[in-house]
């Protein structure tokens, strides 16, 4: 009876655990009354509405300015204070002399606080989330990353969610703290260093406009998001470049630009304002991915060569025929400038002088263009930026780059809709050659190895249309009206997104990845079953029972530290995650190696045969006393080596899948092959239920023999993506998109050609070992007959029977 | 049994425990989310758009009809039906008051969106020269590309084209001066903008019928909408509202563009009130954000608009301040709504490059 209502508690214990978990799993929504982001507009708010008062002349609004210290002091404060103690006496200050400077209604005075109070509150921000992410706290760093500063969108560029989806992928679990680090840290900073430049910009402006009261703040906008980049918890790269010194001397140039500032001192303002330049030259905060610097040179190079293109339309004889292209000209020249600026300090390091002449070239060539010179002006400017590029560029860098052809293909296309509106059906049609010509250049061939059903959709949405959607090449020729040509470019558009992802890293099916995961880890686990089954089979006796124990201690404890070998694995990968598709393909390599190697191993029976051998020598060792360590000692070591070497190949045959799919897939496939095993286990141990052992590792060798020609043409794949190997296209081949999502199968030689010969290699060396074993059978008179090698064989002498 | 049953039950609490780290909010397929509401809010207005231009077409109408009664002699017209000219013109001019900002009203979601963005060149934002469509005038002759419907109404029922009015001085009210608006346009351009007006609106009222409001639709018009902050402020700085005469524009002469941005933004506040629910099951705290950020915008803007409504006269710096102010609040709404779009998988025009 107690034991029965003991079993019931514990029963109920774990079903209440199950309903903890579940609790666990729920995010919390709101953890606090005031969100940062909430309490920080509200600051914000206050102190602007005290300025507009001072501002109209009537008495400050002191209220306003208490309202915010109150706000502050109780919303804000406590975090900041024990993220960034600096930050959040800089924010005292700042919000000490807002009020004084209301009281006495000095406005000038009340802009600079302002704009201190609000950098002070991103720079806390940034710390708190930071140290959030680093001590494991997503949802605070969640509800801090809320509060703010996003780059000012234009023509060229509109924030992206870099840093919430990293954190996402942080609390999925999908990314370490570290990566997520990094990327909250670049999309942070680098958005920071934009709204630097965009404040200097404004207070120049607002300079020239005798503006005093906007030039004052965004100076101090400008001074406050200077100290945000230099501080070294946060970056140090400015300390790298300029030095200790360096950082003091230029944040009292900023200092000085907002005391020019307010003392409404034009000429010392311009003076200041010229060391502040000279402080930031060469200084980026957030360097630029080699990709991202790749596919920044692309854009250069492209949009360079096409305000030629779009200029020459444009003027005839020296006067303009066509306005749109003009614009257009400037629009490509404007995107060929910023992606100049982004590699200017990279550029600068290789050749200063062709850089500087590069920088000298694009201003040429926006003068040329308003002034409405004769094109072949313009094709000589842009022949020389041409030229300097193809010697300034690293060689790296002038290689096919699917990624800026991506970009310039979406900003050509941007033209059609607005040409169609004005009924210009010529220039749209221009704008579609254009862009398809830079399709066919190079992404398309890519895509016709890779992804051969979206080759065919891309190219009919270009031209005819796919059976769905009329092809732009027929609305336009037909005038179509806008809404209808918007529509194909929707269509086309959607289907160069799916390539560019598809390109950029094609993933596996993720419940391709789980199952493949679950094989493998089935698989080691059944082998793993057998092996202890084998080794506990003659300790049936009473008397020998007692040495199943440390056997199975063993075994457990190789368990642990398999769990434990995948942590310092995993960690390993995560920390060489920035080599991205080319860590994958090395990792995929060794994956490949061992299971090709173990395959062999397999057929040839070394497996079974060496191993098992020398393991039940060791036993007989052990238990025989011959071994210098302890009977208890020498078992648990025997099961732990049994166990241990099938959790190490394990691990690493998954780190493969890792970098494919992210842990939570690999993990959700873990759990089923270690169901499958445990159920397996059940059966063996606790029922004592004798398996047809054989024949279910031939049929799980088959699966891994699929596994195995999977990850070869997903690794084929990746060396294709990162220029590894070349891209052949198969012509007359149809292999369909999902067959390469869960097979790894791909229309092009380099990777059929592979995946034979790694399949060559198994079915040879399982045709090679029956050879070999059939000689040695004629040898001794062949008393193993085929039918008793096929015969279930009893699991618990499985080993004996394979032999 | 016993150690099977507490097999199962560890084994469901390594399925949830690593469902926990499932991602509660990465990338999914955006649920059917319904945004006939938005649909619904374009096709009244664009209704009530229409009702008001076809009200503006009539008394334009009655004022061609007086004139060409006099063969557009303006001066004959003026001396011999003053009072009924005064009425006819005072009658369009507040019809055209009413009209405008009920465009403005559904002008976020018209400029926006593709399938409807032909209309607001034409009716609301295009400059001469690239507009798409011609304006045939009762006399057969034909403007092409003129420039947006409303500015080209406004610029001839107040004056400010010189073009588009008859070249004699009138005083309706007899104070003895010809105040701002005491104009008498040109009739035949007055009837043909107003034919035009009518057929436009007309025409977007079909259009926003059958348009089908799609997410990618509501999440691109956002986003291309809201950074307009400075556009708006800045045609705001330089007209006579904060310029007085020395303003160089001829149009936003009277209807402060400060009503114009109210409206535009109860146009997002649409938008966004459709995207909402969906946006809550994946970011229940930036849908928290956006949403008290354009209540945030609105009320900010409406602040002003009632200051200067009251009479209050910003200076130029001041209306440069406050542009500065709304634009980096606009921005920050902008960003948080690509990060949605980014955790939606909604793919924006020019994003993140």
């Amino acid at each position: 009876m107690i034991h029965s209502i003991c079993r019931s508690i514990r029963f109920w214990l774990a079903a209440l655990l199950v309903m903890g978990a579940m609790i666990v799993g729920l995010r919390p929504v709101s953890a606090q009354a005031t969100e940062p982001w909430n309490a920080a507009d509200s600051v914000r708010r206050s102190l602007f509405t005290a300025e507009m008062s001072v501002l109209s002349g009537e008495s400050g609004d002191v209220s306003q300015v208490n309202a915010a210290i109150d706000m502050y002091t109780h919303a804000l404060k406590p975090q900041i204070s024990a993220a960034a103690p600096d930050v959040a006496q800089t924010l005292d200050d700042a919000l000490n002399a807002a009020l004084s400077t209301t009281q006495k209604g000095d406005a000038l005075g009340l802009a600079v606080a302002r704009s201190q109070v609000w950098t002070g509150l991103v720079h806390g921000s940034t710390r708190v989330i930071m140290q959030a992410i680093t001590s494991g706290d997503t949802t605070t760093a969640d509800q801090w990353l809320q509060l703010r500063d996003f780059r000012t969108s234009t023509k060229f560029s509109r924030p992206g969610g870099d840093s919430l989806l990293a954190l996402n992928a942080l609390i999925a679990g999908q990314a370490n703290a570290t990566d997520t680090l990094a990327t909250v840290r670049v999309d942070l900073l680098d958005t920071y260093q934009a709204k630097l430049n965009e404040a200097l910009v404004n207070a120049d402006n607002a300079q020239q406009q005798d503006f005093g009261q906007k030039q004052v703040e965004q100076s101090a906008l400008a001074a406050g998001y200077f100290d945000l980049l230099t501080d070294p918890k946060l970056s140090t790269a400015f300390l790298t470049l300029r030095g200790q010194n360096g950082i003091a001397a230029s944040q009292e140039t900023f200092k000085a630009l907002v005391t020019a500032a307010l003392n409404r001192d034009a000429a010392n303002y311009h003076t200041v304002r010229s060391q502040v330049d000279s402080a930031l030259k060469d200084f980026r905060v957030a360097p630029l991915s080699d990709a991202e610097q790749v596919r920044r040179a692309g854009q250069l190079a492209q949009f360079v060569a096409l305000v030629s293109v779009e200029y020459g339309r444009g003027v005839v004889n020296g006067k303009v025929i066509k306005d749109l292209e003009i614009q257009e000209a400037l629009t490509f020249r404007d995107g060929a400038n910023a992606a100049f600026s982004d590699l200017q300090t990279i550029l600068d390091v290789r050749d200063p002088v062709a850089t500087a002449r590069v920088a000298t070239l694009l201003s040429t060539l926006k003068t040329q263009i308003m002034a409405t010179v004769d094109p072949s002006v313009v094709d000589s400017t842009v022949n020389d930026i041409s030229k300097t590029l193809t010697t300034l560029y690293p060689a790296s860098w002038q290689t096919l780059n699917s990624g800026s052809d991506f970009d310039v293909i979406s900003s050509i296309l941007d033209q059609i809709e607005p040409a169609v509106k004005q009924g210009m059906y010529a220039q749209a049609e221009s704008a579609r050659l254009q862009a398809y010509a830079i399709l066919d250049s190079g992404i398309e061939q890519k895509l016709r190895g890779f992804a051969p059903d979206l080759a065919v959709r891309v190219e009919s949405l270009f031209w005819q249309g796919d059976g769905k959607q009329v092809g732009l090449s027929v609305l336009i020729a037909n005038n179509a009206s806008p809404a209808e040509i918007n529509a194909g470019l929707v269509a086309l558009r959607t289907a160069l997104t799916e390539s560019q992802t598809f390109l950029g890293g094609a993933k596996t099916a993720p419940l391709a990845v789980a199952g493949n995961a679950a094989v493998i880890v089935f698989r080691e686990g059944l082998e793993a079953v057998l092996i202890l089954a084998s080794l506990i089979a003659s300790m049936r006796t009473v008397e020998s029972k007692k040495f199943r124990r440390p056997v199975f201690f063993g075994a457990a404890l190789a368990l642990i530290v398999s769990g434990i070998t995948w942590w310092v694995a995993n960690s390993l990968l995560m920390s060489l995650i920035k080599y991205g598709e080319k860590l994958s393909v090395i990792v995929g390599l060794i994956a490949i190696g061992v299971l090709l190697l173990i395959t062999n191993w397999f057929f040839h029976k070394t497996y079974w045969v060496g191993w098992m051998a020398n393991f039940h020598k060791q036993k007989s060792r052990i238990l025989g006393g011959t071994l210098v360590l302890g009977p208890s000692v020498g078992l648990i070591l025997l099961g732990f080596t049994s166990i241990y070497r099938e959790g190490f190949e394990t691990v690493l045959f998954l780190q493969s899948l890792v970098l494919d799919s992210g842990i939570t897939t690999v993990l959700l496939g873990v759990i089923m092959g270690l169901v499958a095993t445990g159920i397996i286990g059940l059966i063996v141990f606790g029922l004592q239920v004798r398996l047809p052992a054989k024949q279910m590792l031939i049929v799980t060798g088959i699966f891994i023999g699929v596994v195995l020609l999977t990850m070869v043409g997903n690794t084929v794949h990746a060396a294709q993506s990162v220029g590894w190997l070349p891209i052949t296209p198969i012509a007359g081949l149809y292999i369909p998109y999902w067959m390469g999502q869960w097979f790894g199968l791909f229309t092009t030689w380099q990777s059929v050609v592979l995946q034979f010969i790694a399949a060559a290699f198994v079915i040879g060396s399982y045709v090679l070992a029956e050879r070999m074993n059939s000689q040695k059978r004629t040898q001794k008179g062949g008393k193993i007959t085929q039918d008793t090698a096929e015969r279930a064989p009893d699991t618990t002498t499985v080993a004996h029977h394979l032999q | 049994m016993r150690s099977i049953r507490a097999f199962i039950v560890w084994c469901v609490v390594l399925v949830i425990v690593g469902g926990t780290f499932y991602p509660l909010r990465t990338a999914q397929a955006a649920d059917d989310v319904d945004l006939s509401a938005i649909r619904l809010y374009v096709v009244n207005k664009a209704t009530d758009l229409k009702k008001g231009a076809v009200a503006l077409q009539n008394d334009s109408n009655t004022f061609y009809n007086m004139a060409q009664s006099v063969k557009f002699d303006y001066a004959v017209l003026w001396q011999s039906q003053k009072d009924n000219v005064v009425k006819s013109i005072q009658a369009i001019q507040k019809e055209w008051t009413t009209v405008s900002p009920l465009y403005e009203q559904m002008e976020g979601i018209v400029a926006g969106v593709p399938f409807l963005s032909k209309y607001d060149p034409i009716l609301d934002a295009g400059a001469k020269g690239d507009t798409n469509y011609n304006v045939l005038l009762p006399d057969g002759r034909s403007l092409e590309k003129p420039g947006n419907l409303f500015g080209l109404l406004e610029t001839s029922l107040w004056g400010t084209d010189k073009d588009f009015i008859a070249p004699i001085s009138v005083d309706f009210d007899g104070n003895g001066k010809q105040d701002f608006g005491e104009v008498m346009p040109d009739a035949i351009l007055l009837k043909g903008f107003a034919d035009a007006l009518s057929d436009q609106t007309g025409a977007l009222l079909g259009q926003a019928i059958v348009w089908e409001p799609s997410e990618s639709d509501v999440f691109t018009a956002l986003v291309i909408n809201v950074p307009t902050m400075a556009d708006f402020f800045n045609s705001w700085k330089t007209s006579r509202f904060v310029m007085g005469d020395k303003a160089t524009h001829n149009d936003f002469v009277v209807i402060s563009r400060l009503s114009d941005i109210n409206d535009n933004i109860g146009s997002w506040q649409v938008m966004w009130k459709g995207l909402s629910p969906l946006v809550e099951k994946v970011d229940a705290a930036r849908n928290g954000q956006i949403n008290a950020g354009l209540a945030d915008l609105k009320t900010y803007v409406d602040n002003l608009y009632s200051q200067e409504h009251g009479g209050k006269r910003f200076t130029p710096e001041q209306a440069d301040i406050f542009a500065s102010e709304a634009q980096n609040r606009a921005t920050t709404i902008v960003g948080q709504i690509t990060q949605v779009a980014a955790e939606l998988n909604i793919t924006l025009p020019n994003q993140n490059q």
